[in-house]
């Protein structure tokens, strides 16, 4: 990356903030400090958006275990399997890149790794293929090899994944180069039909044919459950279970490391990739020289960030409280680090507040603006599930309520003598009209299938998605009239 | 000032009230940071999201391609449009042929990902833009989580999903950024609508008037911001409140609304006669309601409201049977239409139905509800204990039945291919509203109301 380049990074920082600085310091060539304030935000932000690995904190016992059956497969030829059971964003996929990443430093010949995805390779046929491509990727296999007919492929892979004496029938000294199969949402290759894959490559695994090691992650604690017998009796039974922090000193020390920026860490990025070395030893050099450094001040801004109480507050608690996802702490930290310019480099809570996060809604209710009438549809039909005691309604029903609550309001709002009139009795058609964006908005749910139920149409059953009392709450703003039709019956 | 700067000062003159929105992207896809691999953007109908991130990647000249779900019919289409856009934007940013017989297929999202791996290999920066996900038709089912996590795998790329809105966990990831388009206050909605008023003057005024064009533009701009205030507080708020609908019923009033000025009643200036003058034209609501047929006026109106038909006099009974068929419950039959405890057991079936004055829990009001189907002979059996007389044999009731059944008065429930129609055991139900079978009854004399579980409707 160029000097010029990195100009033109700071004059979009710039952009964000709308400051009367910028134009001042990027007609000039930007100086080493600006480089150095440049490189560190991109470092950040790396390890923000999840392109650059975080530092593993707290998972040390887990890593080593993962590293040594790692190693074994790969070193002295065993096979193995596991299954590393978490939550989302606890950590198991940064655990196993950590360890591959450390084995080939000192291995890198000596194994392939094969990355699989229950989301992408629905079927084994698929997944087959992927591992086939992958595997014929690095072995430099040709592509023709690879037949049409499911069962010819999954032989040639067995034959391919065996101990080379074993195809040859003679001994050999020659060992077999380990394949590691990492297994995101292992539960889903569990709902294949007949688990063939698992099947065949827990029996290499097993049978020590060759050395492949079978490292399965997944959310779900029952996934052993879900596995047939004859493949449950080839799994290791090795579990190794990542919980979410269990303490809010442990979460803060996840989210320290994950924003700091540790010495060792570059100097693994250093060797690890080829891109500007020369600015980086300007840098290293620039973090000597000063008295302190842009890295050491900015480490401890961190610091004092973490301890600041109102920013625990607002930030560090509710996410604690409700997922300690550390993925989502981070991502809402996304634009105060983006909108950080050189003249004021560091991260402190008055930054981070003045720009919106970028989280998922807590509620979707809130997020609906929905018009007057479809929100009073929405409590009538929300009404109809407590006075009816059925858990179904239709417009009809729906409306003859809203009618009865409306028309009772302007009787009353015309004799108290409220001359605004505010509240009006829609007509049938635009109610109609409403009442087809809640459904389609997902907070009326079509019921089908229940017998002699119309599908369409005004009769058609429909499920209230939404509680009387979430309604009342997510809708703060409301009509005085529709927060008191949420309140009593 | 910098050229990004003008860019993005014309993106924001051009979707106003979006400023927040258009810096926050701008810093999500800055050229020299690294940008979230995947981005949730989601915000109700006419908010924006489409246009502003498809004209901000364009002044940009961030290289990507977007992927509308609304065109594409099937989850494989979906998967094939994507690697033609991909391969499209492509071509255009390195500015050569690249061979296409290599993606020709793609029947899975697995190849999907490969495609898009081998095509992004050289390429550093790609932005895939995946329009109403959410909506996709026949879309596989792991197709959100896959998408969401391709830019774990190839690292060059960055998915943005645009949804109305996400429902919790739908992409079975942690921590993916999301971007809320707020939908428009009321004061945002009349600034935008107010950028294009429309004109009060079809024909300009004689020139003898003096009435310039500076003139009459001032004078549509201040009608119009006017116009559009009284009708968000009058039918906007109720029943159109995102812009494109607000817009519409905008629309359609503005015609009849400033008629009297184009007639020369009020000046273009008397805003408060004009709009009292015009009240009953806000009050109502037929701007809201979309139709194909044309509207009635007047007498028309009244006669297609009372349709009926020329029924004989037993069709009339069939009908009123079949209604108390459909919306009785069976098991009361005998309560209702057994002949020799008549009275006594009529009563306490009414009792029955005064008891539910319990607020806490109401009785379902069964005219409302979807008509249930009976089976012919019940039908039959209710027609002979409701009519005063017995029924003689010259009355074909069968004949009459498929008539009704003709009418589309009476339906046939399920599918009962080739059985019989007048089969005793086929299922039928009733296809006319309460107010049609009362007056039908009180033409006979008859008032179907008495036997009705649960009273008569409305």
């Amino acid at each position: 990356m160029s000097i010029r380049d990195k100009s033109k990074a700071s004059s979009k920082v710039n952009g964000f903030h709308t400051g009367p600085e910028y134009t001042v310091d990027n007609v000039s060539a930007p100086s080493a400090s600006e480089t150095s304030f440049h490189l560190l935000q991109r470092l950040v932000l790396e390890k923000i958006t999840g392109k650059r690995s975080i530092p593993l904190t707290g998972l040390e016992d887990e890593y080593t275990k993962v590293y040594q059956l790692l190693e074994q497969t790969v070193v002295s030829g065993e096979g193995n399997s596991m299954l590393l059971i978490g939550g989302r964003g606890s950590g198991k996929s940064s655990l196993v890149r950590k360890s591959i990443a450390e084995l080939s430093k000192a291995q890198k010949e000596n194994f392939h790794v094969i990355n699989l995805n229950g989301f992408i390779h629905t079927d084994d046929k698929l997944a087959l293929r992927e591992i086939w491509r992958q595997l014929g990727r690095e072995m430099e296999i040709e592509d023709d090899s690879l037949s049409k007919n499911y069962a010819d492929t999954l032989a040639t892979l067995l034959a391919l994944l065996s101990h080379p004496s074993e195809i040859a029938g003679e001994e050999s000294d020659k060992v077999a180069k380990a394949v590691l199969f990492i297994m995101d949402e292992f539960d889903l290759f569990a709902s294949h039909p007949r688990q063939t894959l698992l099947y065949n490559l827990f029996d290499i695994a097993q049978s020590r044919k060759a050395p492949v090691a079978v490292l399965g992650l997944t959310t779900r604690i029952d996934v052993t459950e879900s596995l047939e017998k004859r493949v449950k009796s080839r799994f290791s039974h090795r579990y190794i279970h990542i919980s979410l922090p269990k303490s809010f000193s442990a979460f803060k020390e996840i989210f320290k490391a994950a924003l700091q920026v540790r010495p060792e860490e570059l100097n693994v990025e250093e060797r690890a990739l080829l891109s500007t070395p020369l600015e980086r030893q300007e840098k290293r050099k620039k973090a000597s020289k000063e008295p302190i450094s842009l890295l050491a001040s900015w480490n401890s801004s961190i610091d004092s960030l973490l301890s600041n109480l109102d920013f625990q507050q607002s930030h560090l608690h509710p996410i604690y409280a409700t997922t300690k996802s550390i993925p989502a702490l981070l991502s809402s930290l996304y634009l105060p680090v983006a909108a950080l310019t050189p003249t004021s480099p560091l991260l402190n809570p008055t930054t981070v507040d003045s720009v919106p996060a970028l989280v998922a809604p807590q509620s979707n209710l809130s997020l609906l603006s929905l018009s007057d009438l479809a929100l009073a549809l929405l409590i009538a039909a929300a009404r109809l599930d407590i006075i009816l005691d059925t858990d179904t309604c239709n417009f009809l029903l729906a409306y003859n309520e809203y009618v009865a609550l409306a028309s009772k309001a302007r009787i009353q709002s015309a004799a108290s003598g409220a001359l605004a009139g505010g509240t009006r009795v829609w007509g049938k058609d635009v109610a109609r009209r409403e009442w087809e964006t809640l459904v389609s908005l997902g907070l009326l749910m079509p019921v089908i299938g229940t017998g002699g139920g119309a599908i369409i149409g005004e009769r058609a059953m429909v499920r209230c998605d939404v509680a009387l009392e979430e309604i009342g709450e997510a809708c703060r703003g409301m009509d005085r009239v529709m927060t008191k039709w949420c309140r009593q019956i | 000032m910098l050229p990004e700067e003008i860019l993005l000062t014309a993106l924001q003159d051009r979707y106003p009230c979006r400023e927040l929105l258009i810096r926050q992207l701008a810093a999500l896809y800055a050229p020299s940071l690294p940008s979230p691999s995947t981005l949730v953007v989601h915000g109700l109908q006419a908010t924006g999201k489409s246009s502003i991130l498809k004209d901000f990647l364009t002044a940009r000249r961030i290289s990507h391609a977007i992927v509308n779900s609304g065109e594409c019919i099937t989850g494989r289409h979906l998967l094939e449009r994507t690697v033609s856009a991909s391969l499209d934007a492509i071509e255009d940013t390195v500015d050569q042929r690249i061979d296409r017989s290599l993606y020709s297929r793609c029947q899975n999202i697995s190849a999907l990902a490969v495609h898009l791996q081998r095509l992004l290999e050289s390429c550093d920066n790609f932005v895939l833009v995946f329009d109403g996900i959410d909506k996709q038709r026949e879309a596989p089912p792991t197709l959100l989580a896959a998408l969401a996590r391709f830019g774990e795998i190839i690292p060059s790329l960055s998915v943005v999903l645009i949804v109305t809105y996400p429902r919790p966990r739908f992409l079975h990831a942690a921590g993916v950024p999301h971007i809320h388009f707020t939908p428009y206050t009321r004061d945002q909605t009349i600034q935008i609508l107010a950028k294009s008023p429309p004109e009060i003057f079809l024909v300009p005024p004689s020139p003898s008037m003096e009435y310039t064009d500076d003139l009459a533009a001032e004078d549509n701009h201040w009608v119009w911001v006017r116009f559009l205030a009284a009708v968000w507080d009058s039918s906007g708020k109720g029943a159109a409140r995102d812009l494109a609908s607000f817009k519409a019923v905008a629309e359609n009033l503005w015609d009849p609304f400033i008629q009297p000025v184009r007639d020369g009643t009020f000046g273009t200036r008397d805003f408060s006669r004009l709009i009292v003058s015009r009240r009953a034209l806000l009050q109502s609501e037929d701007a809201l309601v979309d139709s194909v047929i044309p509207k009635a006026t007047g007498d028309t109106a009244r006669t297609v409201k009372t349709v009926s038909h020329d029924l004989s006099y037993y069709s009339k009974y069939i009908l009123c049977a079949a209604y108390l068929a459909s919306y009785n419950p069976p098991r009361q039959d005998q309560l209702y239409f057994m002949k020799s405890t008549d009275k006594r057991r009529r009563k306490r079936g009414g009792a029955t139905a005064a008891r539910k004055n319990t607020p806490k829990n109401r009785k379902i009001p069964r005219h409302l509800l979807h008509p249930s189907p009976f089976p012919l002979d019940r039908l039959l059996a209710i027609l002979h204990a409701i009519l005063p007389h017995p029924l003689p044999h010259t009355a074909d009731i069968d004949t009459q039945i498929a008539t009704l059944a003709s009418l589309r008065l009476l339906l046939r429930a399920g599918s009962g291919g080739g059985v019989d129609v007048l089969d005793a055991a086929s299922r039928w139900r009733v296809n006319v509203s309460w107010e049609y079978v009362a007056t039908v009854g009180r033409g006979l004399g008859f008032e179907v109301e008495e036997y009705l579980a649960g009273g008569g409707g409305v």
